[in-house]
C-alpha cells in the first residue's frame, strides 16, 4: 500500500523540522503508532528527547533502508559508512532509537558497541563506555589476577 | 531529560548503567569475566542475580562437559551467525571420577570423602567446596539440582543408609 506524497512533520526538542514521507516515517514504531490514532499529516509531531543532530542520522538511516530497489551490499555499505561515529555519537543514536521504539536500529547499535569492545584491552572499552576507572592500582591487579584465564 | 539538556553543554560522555547491562546481555561469559576489571561498577553489575539470569535465559550456547581421568573439559556451541563449538580444559580436579549437572554447574565428588565435594561454574571457572559430611565411615553419592522457582540450587547427598538434604 504505497501513500506517496503524504508527508510527516517531526520536530526535535531543539527545534529543528524533518519533512519524511510516512512510508519512511513508519518504520519507527512510535510514529507508527501516532499516525495510527491521529492524522498528522497536518500537524507536527514532536520528539522532545531527540536533537536535529541526531535524529537527522537516523533519518539518514531510515531514508536508505527505505529506498526501492536498495541491494543488500549497498546497505551493508551503508550501515558501515553510517556507523563511523564518535562513542558518545553512538550512544546519542542508541538513546533516540530507544526512544523511537526502533528495534533495527537498536541492533545496529548494539552490535556497533560489540564490535567496539569485544576482544579489546581494558583501557579502550573504559574509553568507549566513558568510564572512570575507580579500582586502585593493587585492586585492579588482584581482580586481573582472579579472572587471569579470560584474558587468554 | 537532564542528560539529554546536558548534550549541549560540554560534558564527560558516560554511558549510562542500563545501557551497559543491555549490552552486556550480548557478551559471552569469558568476556565479563575480562570487564570485572574495568571497574568496580561493572564488576558488580556482571554479579548482580537479575543480569545473571536475564543472561542465562538470552544465551543460544550449548554446553556439553566431559570428565577425563585428570581434568575436566568443557565444550561449547555457539549458534550465532555461524555455528562454532569450542572445547577447552577448565580445571584440573585429580580424583573427582564423579559428576553431576543442573543448569549449568557441576558437582563433582569421589565416594570415599578423601577430598571434599565442590561445586563446579564452567563459564565463570569459579569453585565452591561443599562442607564435609560429618560421617566419614561411609561412601555417598551427590546429586545436584535447581529450583526454577527460588532460583536455588540445592545439594543431596545420599549415603549407603541415611541421606540428608543441604542448599
Amino acid at each position: 500500500m504505497m501513500s506517496l506524497g503524504k508527508l510527516i512533520t517531526l520536530k526535535t526538542n531543539d527545534n529543528e523540522e524533518f519533512k519524511l514521507d510516512k512510508t519512511v516515517a513508519v518504520k519507527l514504531e512510535i510514529i507508527k503508532n501516532i499516525v495510527q490514532d491521529v492524522d498528522c499529516t497536518s500537524n507536527v509531531i514532536p520528539l522532545p528527547n531527540i536533537d536535529g543532530k541526531t535524529m537527522t542520522k537516523v533519518v539518514k538511516y531510515w531514508k536508505k533502508h527505505s529506498e526501492e530497489g536498495v541491494t543488500e551490499v549497498q546497505l551493508k555499505n551503508f550501515d558501515q559508512d553510517f556507523l563511523k561515529m564518535s562513542h558518545s555519537e553512538l550512544h546519542d543514536v542508541h538513546l533516540a532509537a530507544k526512544y523511537l521504539d526502533d528495534n533495527q536500529l537498536k541492533e545496529v547499535i548494539i552490535q556497533e558497541f560489540l564490535d567496539r569492545i569485544k576482544g579489546k584491552p581494558i583501557e579502550e572499552i573504559r574509553e568507549v563506555f566513558g568510564i572512570v576507572n575507580d579500582y586502585t592500582p593493587e585492586e585492579e591487579e588482584e581482580v586481573r589476577r582472579e579472572n587471569a584465564w579470560a584474558f587468554e | 531529560m537532564e542528560k539529554m539538556k546536558m548534550k549541549f553543554g560540554r560534558r564527560q560522555f558516560s554511558i549510562p548503567n542500563e545501557i551497559m547491562f543491555e549490552i552486556f546481555l550480548w557478551l559471552p561469559v569469558k568476556s565479563l569475566m575480562c570487564f570485572k576489571c574495568v571497574s568496580r561498577l561493572c564488576n558488580s553489575l556482571v554479579f548482580k542475580s537479575d543480569f545473571v539470569d536475564m543472561h542465562r535465559y538470552r544465551s543460544s550456547g550449548t554446553k556439553f562437559f566431559l570428565n577425563e581421568s585428570k581434568a575436566f573439559y568443557a565444550a561449547e556451541q555457539q549458534e550465532d551467525e555461524n555455528i562454532s563449538s569450542s572445547l577447552f580444559q577448565t580445571e584440573r580436579f585429580p580424583a573427582y571420577f564423579r559428576l553431576n549437572c543442573a543448569n549449568g554447574l557441576i558437582c563433582v565428588w569421589e565416594p570415599y570423602y578423601v577430598r571434599p565435594a565442590l561445586i563446579f561454574n564452567p563459564s565463570t571457572r569459579k569453585v565452591r567446596f561443599l562442607p564435609h559430611p560429618n560421617k566419614v565411615t561411609s561412601c555417598g553419592d551427590y546429586l545436584l539440582g535447581f529450583e526454577p522457582k527460588k532460583n536455588k540450587y540445592k545439594v543431596f547427598l545420599s549415603e549407603t543408609q541415611r541421606g540428608y538434604m543441604k542448599q
